[in-house]
């Protein structure tokens, strides 16, 4: 610990390191190790520079699928939430309008003369049933024996 | 010349981002290379490293706040590269091989006084066989004379630290070189 106190400034440190290796010596290793080849500085930005924008390109690319993608994909979520509101919107609508005639129209609204129109233009009809009726009727009675059709007389009678 | 913080701040809030860039490049690119070679030995390895360390100063720049200074997180981009390609490259390490060794423990045999070559290579062994950490620290503190506290910075450990790893590698070389 004493000797680290003693070591602490630079000049010492190296006076220290320089008092195993000869200066020379640390000075030639240094040298050896920190040699580049002739106008590699001079090159090394340009070449850099070109990879980072190759770089770039590629990130920009690749943000550029990622958006289209996720356009695709909003296009997609886009149209079929368009689709649900259209239909949602058409469904809603009918069963409103539903709502509304059947709770708006009562007998009392109704105009005479419609009533009138309805009944003539649906009397035959009406007629063509009951007809049939009485003749199912009739033919059910035909049927009837006489027995039974005497206890029928006595009990309109009675 | 215009600072590091001055240039920091243009690239920043320009648009030509590239021109202020390769300011700085050109004002510290020799040095990050050599702090970088240094402990690689190689000029491809070292060349791969030093762009790679560019590259990420380039993407982070943006966000540098200026709360250390700028050679400072340079060199620690750098240093943490190094260490990164060197852990990678185990196998392949600079350290003293059995080779190394034998080549050393001939030439030294050879004669008494050890000639100065047998000299530069003990020293290159040594200082090749020392551990990273170590080794960083030593080339930081004697060959470029950084303060203990801009090599801590760099290193991301306390001056106490740098300073008993720098101990430590002297001591390592001091004994290899006593040995001649």
């Amino acid at each position: 610990m004493e000797h680290l106190k003693e070591k602490d400034s630079l000049e010492q440190d190296q006076q220290w390191v320089e008092s195993i290796v000869k200066k020379n010596h640390l000075n030639r290793f240094n040298l050896t190790n920190t040699d580049a080849p002739f106008n590699y500085f001079e090159s090394f930005p340009d070449q850099l520079m070109s990879r980072i924008q190759l770089e770039k390109n590629k990130t920009t690319n690749t943000s550029a699928v990622k958006i289209f993608f996720i356009n695709h994909y909003a296009k997609m979520v886009v149209a079929a939430s368009f689709i649900i509101l259209i239909v949602g919107a058409y469904m809603f609508n009918n069963t409103t309008m539903k709502i509304e005639t059947l709770t708006t129209v009562s007998i009392q609204e109704i105009p005479n003369e419609e009533m009138t129109n309805y009944v003539s233009n649906n009397e035959a009809i009406a007629e063509l049933d009951f007809d049939l009726i009485i003749k199912k009727e009739n033919s059910s009675l035909e049927n009837l024996e006489e027995t039974e059709i005497q206890k029928i007389q006595k009990a309109i009678i009675h | 010349m215009a600072s590091d913080q001055e240039l920091i701040i243009q690239f920043q809030q320009s648009l030509n981002k590239e021109v202020v860039f390769t300011q700085l490049l050109r004002k510290h690119q020799q040095k990050v290379y050599y702090q970088i070679k240094r402990m690689v030995l190689e000029h491809a390895d070292a060349d791969d490293i030093a762009q790679l360390v560019w590259i990420k100063v380039w993407n982070k720049l943006d966000g540098f706040k200026m709360e250390s200074e700028f050679s400072t997180w340079i060199f620690r981009i750098a240093y943490n590269e190094t260490l990164n390609f060197l852990q990678k490259q185990k196998k392949q390490s600079t350290r003293l091989s059995n080779d190394d060794l034998f080549t050393y423990e001939n030439a030294s045999g050879s004669s008494d006084e050890p000639k100065t070559t047998e000299i530069q290579i003990a020293l290159e062994s040594a200082i090749k066989q020392l551990p990273e950490k170590q080794r960083i620290v030593f080339m930081l503190r004697y060959f470029d004379g950084y303060e203990y506290e801009k090599i801590a910075g760099i290193m991301g450990t306390t001056v106490g630290g740098a300073k008993a790893n720098f101990h430590q590698a002297v001591k390592k070389i001091e004994k290899f070189v006593k040995k001649l």
